[in-house]
């Protein structure tokens, strides 16, 4: 039944598929231009994982708000507890989808076309995808049970804001992470403990978005 | 005939409205026909059975067992229409059915495609470019699908031409001639329930006024025209509603017998639906 859920998800943001594989796919090349001199890659793997994310999350919530699907869902036998786990798989999935993308591309670009050629693309390593993951992860965290709480309508300014922000303040934190702590970004520990630490957010988050979604009055 | 839904002193507040315990029954093999005006709790109250609104008290037990701890195993017999459809406009026909037939473990493909000829639906169209009178068929095919015994019904011929109401209600006719199925429609349009309906609940203002077999209440019940000398204060106590004017009065009675007993020469004619439910809602200034 969940995996519905992430395939309605997925037709409900159908439209907006071949322009994030696109963007999937030249992204990470043309930020790696602008800002590969920080972050060995990490810049981006993530700010390419996370938009897509963003935005494909933001249009679904924009759908369910405009048609209110999830109430006549709930009258069949999807259960409020189905449809909150499909949202949070559907994350999971995309991120999933957009790292293999990404790996695609980092291990198979051309190096032969003017402009890509002076880009080199890293493939993204365990700890680059854990760090993305546990930031993206604790981005969703919040801002899913918000949703779930104050509604599309109220929460999507302080998504956009959060978004705009973003590409300007990531490279000054990767900056201050690197020259400021002792932290060996391929650290393996490092990295397990990011996914370890990303998977209990993303649990908690489910099950915080689980009990105010089944207190919430559909209509 | 077993109950099929129990509904026991239901309340929810919203606002400035609320159920007002609300308790009421639905029997197995019946077209209950569930009336009131818009705003009076239909919709409300059929949310709250089904446990989209959280009710403040009260208990909901749809086939002998309690909604809220056997929700799977109830939904999956419950068919659902519901007033605004709550599509996901952007998908076609075929996509919608797919994610909505995954939820029933008995959906029936057959029975689905069976309807969407009857309707003459087009699958590969989107949903935003169908009429209302094709949602609402397409609402209904995919309410019939999984072999509901129970179908549940929101103000599903609300907007639509006569034709398409009459095509509805003969679909309803048709999903009765099976045991054991049975149907609660909400609806403002009574001629819709004078034709098809068993048993009728009003509700107003979030209480329930009436919950009775639909001949009954049409027995009982009688539109009375006479001359003024026949009102004295007696007989004035046996109207619902009573209009005077300088040529006579017209009223509605609930007592056809007593008025026949204690009111000669005056005429009884059979009333409507809508003249009941008017006799009951709206306060002195409404007519019926």
């Amino acid at each position: 039944m969940v995996f519905n859920i992430v395939k309605k998800d997925f037709l409900l943001a159908k439209k907006y598929l071949p322009l994030m594989f696109i963007f999937a796919v030249i992204g990470p090349i043309y930020i790696e231009r602008i800002v590969g001199f920080i972050g060995g890659g990490f810049l981006s793997f993530f700010i390419t994982a996370f938009f897509i994310q963003f935005l494909l999350f933001n249009s679904i919530s924009m759908s369910e708000y405009k048609y209110k699907g999830a109430l006549y869902l709930c009258a069949t036998p999807y259960t409020r507890t189905v449809i909150v786990k499909g949202t949070y798989l559907f994350i999971l999935t995309v991120f999933i989808i957009s790292s293999l993308i990404y790996t695609a591309i980092a291990s198979f670009t051309p190096t032969n076309i003017p402009l890509i050629n002076m880009v080199n693309l890293p493939v993204p390593n365990i700890w680059t995808v854990g760090i993305s993951f546990f930031i993206i992860t604790t981005f969703f965290g919040i801002m899913i049970p918000l949703q779930y709480q104050f509604g599309y309508e109220n929460t999507k300014y302080m998504a956009m804001i959060f978004t705009f922000v973003t590409p300007f303040i990531l490279p000054k934190i990767v900056e201050a992470m690197q020259s400021n702590i002792n932290l060996t970004p391929n650290s393996l520990y490092w990295s397990i403990a990011a996914y370890i630490f990303s998977l209990l957010i993303g649990l908690i988050s489910m099950l915080i978005s689980t009990h105010i979604y089944s207190k919430k009055d559909l209509q | 005939m077993n109950n099929i839904l129990n509904v026991q002193g239901l309340r929810k507040s919203f606002g400035n409205f609320k159920l007002q315990d609300v308790s009421f029954s639905l029997k197995e093999g019946c077209i209950t026909g569930f009336i009131g005006a818009n705003g009076a709790g239909k919709t409300t109250t059929i949310k709250s059975i089904l446990g989209l609104i959280l009710k403040d008290a009260g208990s909901v037990k749809l086939f002998g067992k309690e909604i809220s701890t056997n929700e799977r195993e109830i939904k999956n017999r419950i068919g659902i229409v519901l007033d605004n459809g709550y599509f996901y406009n952007d998908m076609t026909l075929i996509e919608m059915k797919s994610i909505i037939a995954s939820a029933y473990s008995n959906w029936d493909e057959k029975i689905f495609l069976k309807y969407i000829e009857k309707f003459n639906l087009p699958l590969k169209q989107k949903i935003s470019n169908l009429s209302k009178g094709m949602r609402m068929k397409y609402s209904i095919a995919l309410a019939l699908s999984h072999k509901a015994d129970l179908l549940i019904m929101d103000e599903p011929t609300s907007g639509l031409d006569p034709l398409i109401r009459t095509e509805i209600m003969d679909i309803l006719l048709e999903f009765m001639e099976k045991e054991g199925k049975s149907i609660f429609f909400s609806s403002h349009i009574t001629s819709d329930l004078d034709k098809i309906s068993d048993v009728l609940i009003l509700i107003d203002d979030g209480r329930i006024v009436f919950n009775k077999e639909k001949d009954k209440l049409l027995d009982t019940h009688g539109l009375i025209k006479g001359d003024n000398a026949l009102l004295n204060n007696d007989t004035k106590k046996l109207f619902l509603k009573l209009h005077e004017t300088e040529y006579g009065f017209e009223g509605l009675t609930n007592n056809k017998e007593a008025v026949r007993e204690q009111m000669k020469d005056v005429l009884i004619e059979k009333p409507t639906i809508e003249n009941i439910m008017l006799g009951y809602i709206g306060g002195e200034n409404y007519g019926f």
